[in-house]
């Protein structure tokens, strides 16, 4: 994936700012093999500043991009040897401090620390912005070719080349050997013809054919030329050597032939000499793309570095203007200070879009003269694409989510000067900054973000224009917004509870369960009895009495401890009940005023039963909590029974609220109706023990009720009675299971019918 | 997303749909194109109010000048409204209509819509006659162009241009729109099927209102619990023009677990939509598939008002919990697409569920690490059990430049303070022990004015500059540190300490000793009687 993106990026390049290269372009259909491509480049080209990269992504999907391998071949000749003519005097303390001291003669920086040092921070911006996918071999050029680094992925980093640079140490000045340039460059060709890990990947992968992957790359190679015909001696050399690794790659299996390639000479002279070349010479062959330039030591090398960076992985540059600063020491003095940053291009999308269209539409071009607009300055044949944008503050609180559309990783330009070093620090400390596009007039825009995540510095492109997501309806307005008693502080435990963790990559073991899928079947297990309001349920608002066994219970295994410790809530439940404790329901929410005692340990062991019930086929220990549910509610089965068939018969279907409520529960969230069908086996006497207990409804609870309350408690009981009958038909296997048991007691117990409360003969 | 009509009124729009050749058909309309066009528009507005009301939609008329009749609104019936004055004008002339469709466009919705918003796009809807003029402006003109910035249209967009016209018609113009549609790159074509008449024109618009606006319903599910929604603006994978497809997506979006919102940290999203529960009859699975049918079937979902609202949703109560919790959902949409859903306010007071999708993959946010590899944290509990940790962000193996004080050299003033700072070091030593050898600190520092910040752990200075030293060829530089150190030995002062003058010494000799010693050789102080009583 990464890839194909790589690949639009160069794609997008090619066809937006080098256009001489565009026929050239057209030659991939013949790797490709597919008129398809060539057919949509042009629309591609029309339409490249619009949709940039989403187009081309599906034509070259299997594709490999250019910036995916670069190599540098470094002339590690004695030439190199020869100092720049660039001094630094590193020796000032003694000037200042003591004038009787002959300072230390001035470094004169030699051809070869110049070339390491620019290709270094070439190299580091690459990684920096590209940690994985770009590859970068560095190729020392001597007597032979010594290659200092594979495409290795641990060989991929700058500490790396630097070792590997120390080891090789400086060139020497009076060597005898014959070096030749030569020798690097055909190592490059051999090293290019090299798989990396992903080409290997892609070539091996399933839906892939090894021809379809096409495997192009990058030579820059940094000598010295004496005229320009040199270079074309070079260039000549050059292509034959590749055609000759090509043949040599096509019949292995191992080695990929090099379909592009680009070659990047760069003549490299000290300040004293003339170059060779006087103006930058191009050559394209089909497949191979040439460019020869002249620079001088010293800043015009690493500026050519710095747009070849660019050029190469399509990067552009932001200068954030406007940093208020301050000295440590003092802290009264203040300056604001700039700093310039580099990124991909993708990040100016919206900046670039926004200006062509309004330069197009508005005459003015104000924005565009200002420094609002992007500077698009030509060194050599290359655009550097630079944005201007304004410090606007830094976040106060980062706990909300701005709206950000795209985000890409940074590298500093000048990496160590103080105000880039204050900024990156400031972002590695976890703070983050609005930058805002700088505007004479009107209001300001807010268009991108700096911010640290993770030791590595990205900028956030915000939306900032207008959302169809404008005016929202407020869920509110929605179904079930007008429901109140949601169990919001519950489910807010129940997502802390949920929270999700970055887990180790897991070994090849097949029978292993990727961790998402495991968080998603711990979400299963824990939303198998989970009501959603408040009103719905006994069980879950006596978190007090049974908390551990909620937390326990839907664990994928269970310990003896954690059994010990669902068994003690159940036991302490069954004891609260044979105390004729009341629940500690809390009296909001429970949305039934006339909820009685015996009603509300009738509801609180029906949802038990099927909250353990539901976890029950998860371990046989999870099986032993249901049984041992069930054996506590299973004395004075005869009793309830017995109550049962009495209720059954008294019952009138007056109450037309409660039935109604029943039906809502059982087909909702109270899990008993469930509960039955997961285990048939349980009969419906054995769920109503706790109906013995109902005679202590009719007990006075207090000396202080009045005649009223113990009148209408009266009144209510009898009503709670008469559903608890229709109810305890809802939970069995329908009407007819319901039905026998009640007629065959009813021949027993004929006379105890009246609906008078029978105070507490709890067996 | 926003839909824009571009409607003809020119004058070949007056002319009646009816074919010259066909007399006996009496029941022809002899209503105008224009009519029939507006009739057609009627039902497609319609369909839209009832499928998909939050969407923009926005009314222009084109000859050969622009205008614009009703400017982007969810109100259908303004819109409908706004048909009816519209009359003809004169030419056709298309490139006029488009050129007014963008300027509107980036007048409403700013820059139109780069790559990263793979379903920002606009349903361009051309209504035409088929006549497809000529000269300069007209279609055969325009196609013929080289280049015109028009076409693509500069905005992601899908093109639907609807013909009102007669077979016969239609075989001299097809193959211009056939041409416009090509070049555009995203589009398709509508015209009339059967015998031409007001209700062939109706089918033609309720068709591609049902192609446009068809509401997209997935159910969001978190383990057992669930919520049958809509999602608002659909995501168009036809208009689309990436790898996506319809099959990238499944039709029951699953929560996986959830985040605090500081741990997700802003994160680039690709599209972001509303996400709105629907009818609560479907509540449970078992009633899901019934909801479906039923809904597909009379092509709408008709909202039950109250009886809805009193009805308990997962999502409302999803919603509440995340916003008072301050956290994001991890939702799973596809077998490799994930995004995060959370609390969104436009305003501070209608809050709704927001469903931002991140680009497809598993490895879309670095700082979250591999999506596959997120996994519950029950057990481990790395939050802490004050909630004060975190697991994330996740970090990369090893360090980006700008926090490992890499040494660059290019330009001389770096190099003089490097050299000066351990000059300073020197001087202070054995004070400065640590920062000569080990951990340096930078001596002077800016820091931005509003907080301060902890100087990070550098590290050694003087080893830091050997090993550059040494990759950079330098060897000179190093000679010269010896003897800058050296001198600095005699230029200490009387009351220096005495180990000053030993490290001093022991390290300008260190630094030409280790001339031949390994790169990843380490110059460590010296162990005198001073230091092993520090």
């Amino acid at each position: 994936m990464t890839c194909a993106v790589h690949v639009c990026f160069t794609l997008a390049l090619v066809t937006r700012d080098r256009r001489n290269d565009f026929r050239q372009a057209f030659h991939f259909n013949n790797w490709i093999g597919n008129d398809y491509f060539a057919r949509n480049l042009q629309l591609l080209f029309l339409q490249a500043v619009w949709s940039g990269v989403s187009k081309v992504t599906a034509f070259l999907k299997m594709a490999q991009s250019f910036s995916h391998k670069t190599v540098f071949v470094l002339d590690h000749s004695h030439c190199f040897s020869k100092p720049s003519g660039i001094v630094v005097d590193y020796d000032l303390s003694s000037k200042n401090r003591t004038p009787g001291f002959i300072p230390l003669h001035p470094l004169n920086k030699t051809l070869w620390t110049w070339s390491v040092e620019c290709i270094l921070e070439y190299c580091r911006m690459v990684y920096d912005i590209f940690p994985t996918g770009k590859h970068i071999c560095l190729i020392a050029s001597d007597e032979a070719a010594i290659v200092l680094n594979s495409w290795m992925q641990t060989d991929q980093s700058v500490p790396v080349f630097m070792e590997a640079l120390a080891r090789l140490g400086a060139p020497r000045q009076n060597s005898k050997g014959k070096s030749d340039i030569m020798f690097g460059l055909t190592e490059a060709i051999t090293a290019l013809t090299r798989c990396t890990e992903e080409q290997h990947q892609a070539r091996t992968s399933l839906d892939a054919t090894p021809d379809k992957v096409i495997n192009r790359g990058r030579i820059v190679c940094i000598t010295s030329l004496k005229s320009s015909s040199e270079a074309n001696q070079i260039i000549r050399k050059f292509k034959e050597a590749l055609i000759e690794e090509n043949k040599i790659a096509a019949a292995s299996d191992e080695l990929m032939p090099v379909n592009e390639c680009e070659l990047e000479i760069i003549d490299l002279h000290p300040l004293s000499t003339q170059p060779a070349l006087t103006s930058l010479m191009v050559q394209a062959f089909q497949g191979l793309t040439c460019e020869v330039g002249s620079y001088k030591v010293g800043k015009t090398l690493a500026s050519k570095l710095l747009t070849l960076v660019q050029r190469h992985f399509d990067l552009a540059v932001t200068t954030i203007t406007g940093i208020p600063m301050k000295e440590e020491q003092n802290a009264g003095s203040s300056a604001n200070y700039d700093v310039g940053i580099l990124h991909s291009k993708r990040a100016h999308d919206e900046i670039l879009c926004l200006l062509k269209m309004t330069g197009s539409s508005d005459s003015s071009g104000a924005s565009g003269g200002s420094s609002a607009g992007p500077t698009t300055s030509s060194g050599s044949s290359d655009k550097i694409h630079a944005v201007v944008l304004k410090w606007c503050q830094p976040r106060l609180s980062i706990s909300d989510l701005l709206h950000s559309t795209a985000s890409f990783r940074i590298s500093a330009i000048d990496v160590n000067s103080r105000p880039s070093l204050c900024l990156t620090n400031f972002l590695l400390n976890g703070r983050q900054v609005i930058l805002e596009q700088p505007r004479r007039t009107g209001a300001k825009v807010v268009t991108h973000m700096l911010a640290s995540h993770g030791g590595e510095i990205f900028i956030h492109c915000l939306g900032m224009n207008r959302s169809p997501l404008e005016d929202p309806p407020s869920i509110s307005e929605g179904p079930g917004g007008r429901v109140t008693d949601y169990r919001i502080k519950d489910f807010g435990e129940f997502m802390k509870r949920n929270r999700l963790a970055p887990c180790q990559e897991m070994l090849e073991n097949e029978d292993d369960v990727l961790p998402i899928e495991r968080a998603k079947s711990q979400l299963e297990r824990m939303t198998r009895n989970y009501p959603m309001i408040i009103s719905e349920t006994v069980l879950y608002n006596l978190r007090n009495c049974i908390d551990p066994l909620l937390d326990i219970i839907y664990k994928p295994t269970l310990d003896e401890e954690d059994k010990t410790e669902c068994r003690n809530v159940i036991y302490g439940v069954v004891k609260m009940e044979a105390n004729n404790e009341p629940l500690p329901v809390p009296t909001i929410g429970t949305v039934r005023k006339g909820n009685k005692r015996e009603e509300q340990y009738r509801q609180m062991w029906s949802e038990l039963e099927s909250l353990i019930r539901s976890a029950a086929d998860l371990s046989p220990d999870h099986e032993e909590i249901l049984d041992c549910v069930l054996n506590c509610r299973k004395p004075g089965v005869g009793d309830s029974a017995r109550r049962d068939r009495q209720m059954t018969v008294k019952t009138e279907p007056q109450d037309v609220d409660q039935p109604t409520k029943r039906t809502n529960e059982s087909s909702n969230s109270d899990p008993s109706g469930a509960a039955d069908m997961f285990s048939p086996e349980s009969p419906p006497p054995c769920k109503k023990p706790n109906l013995d207990f109902t005679g202590t409804f009719g007990k006075p609870t207090g000396g202080g009720q009045s005649l009223l309350s113990l009148w209408t408690n009266r009144l209510k009981t009898i009503h709670s009675r008469r559903h608890e009958e229709f109810a305890g038909r809802a939970e069995s296997f329908g009407a007819i299971a319901t039905l026998y048991p009640n007629l065959n007691v009813e021949k027993s117990n004929g006379n105890e019918n009246n609906g008078n409360p029978i105070p507490g003969k709890a067996s | 997303m926003p839909t824009i009509i571009l409607l003809d009124v020119s004058l070949s729009m007056s002319r009646p749909l009816t074919f010259p050749g066909a007399g006996s058909l009496v029941d022809t309309p002899s209503e105008s194109r224009l009519a029939l066009a507006k009739s057609g528009l009627e039902v497609f507005f319609d369909y839209t109010a009832a499928n998909n009301r939050l969407e923009f939609s926005s009314l222009l008329i084109f000859s050969s000048l622009w205008e614009v009749k009703k400017t982007f609104t969810r109100d259908y019936g303004e819109l409908k409204q706004a048909l009816v004055p519209i009359e003809v004008f004169d030419k056709t002339k298309l490139e006029i209509g488009l050129f007014g469709l963008s300027t509107i466009i980036l007048e409403e919705w700013g820059s139109g819509m780069p790559c990263q918003f793979v379903f920002r796009t606009f349903q361009v809807i051309l209504v035409t006659d088929g006549n497809p003029g000529n000269g300069p402006g007209s279609l055969p003109h325009l196609i013929q162009a080289e280049s015109t910035p028009l076409i693509p249209l500069p905005f992601e967009h899908s093109l639907h241009v609807v013909i009102i016209s007669t077979p016969t018609e239609l075989q001299d113009s097809l193959h211009f729109y056939q041409k416009l549609i090509t070049l555009d790159g995203s589009g398709t074509l509508h015209t009339l099927e059967g015998q031409p008449s007001l209700k062939t024109v109706q089918n033609l618009f309720l068709k591609l209102a049902e192609k446009c606006h068809a509401p997209f319903q997935v159910t969001l599910s978190c383990g057992n619990l669930n919520s049958i929604v809509q999602m608002f603006p659909p995501p168009h994978f036809e208009a689309a023009k990436h790898q996506l497809n319809r099959e990238a997506m499944w039709d029951d979006f699953k929560i996986c677990g959830f985040l605090n919102t500081v741990d997700v940290s802003s994160p680039p999203t690709m599209s972001r939509h509303l996400v709105l529960p629907i009818s609560v009859s479907g509540k449970y699975s078992e009633n899901r598939k019934k909801l479906k049918e039923e809904s597909s079937e009379d092509g709408s979902n008709v909202e039950n008002g109250g009886e809805d609202g009193r009805t308990p949703s997962f999502c409302v109560l999803l919603h509440g919990s995340i916003r008072v919790e301050n956290m994001v959902a991890v939702v799973q949409v596809g077998p490799t697409w994930y995004g995060i859903m959370y609390s969104w306010a436009d305003t501070k007071k209608k809050a709704n569920l927001i469903l931002a999708l991140f680009e497809p993959g598993v490895h879309s946010i670095p700082w979250l690490g591999r999506f596959d590899l997120l996994g519950p944290s029950f057990e481990a509990n790395p939050y802490g059990d004050d909630d004060k940790q975190s697991p994330f962000p996740v970090r990369p193996s090893d360090k980006r430049s700008y926090a490992s004080n890499p040494v660059v050299w290019i330009k001389s003033g770096s190099l003089q303070s490097d050299i000066q700072k351990i000059l300073r070091y020197a001087r202070k030593l054995p004070d400065k022990m640590g920062l000569f050898y080990k951990v340096g600190v930078y001596y002077s520092v800016l820091v931005i004015k509003f907080p301060l910040y902890e100087p990070e752990s550098r590290q050694q200075e003087l080893n830091r500059i050997r090993k550059a030293a040494m990759a950079l060829g330098m060897m000179d530089l190093l000679q010269g540190l010896s003897e800058m150190l050296e001198r600095e030995c005699t230029l200490l002062p009387g009351t220096a300490h005495p180990d000053a003058a030993l490290q001093l010494t022991h390290a300008a000799r260190m630094i030409t000793l280790s001339f031949d010693k390994d790169y990843n050789y380490n110059i460590s102080a010296m162990t005198t009687n001073f230091t092993s009583g520090r």
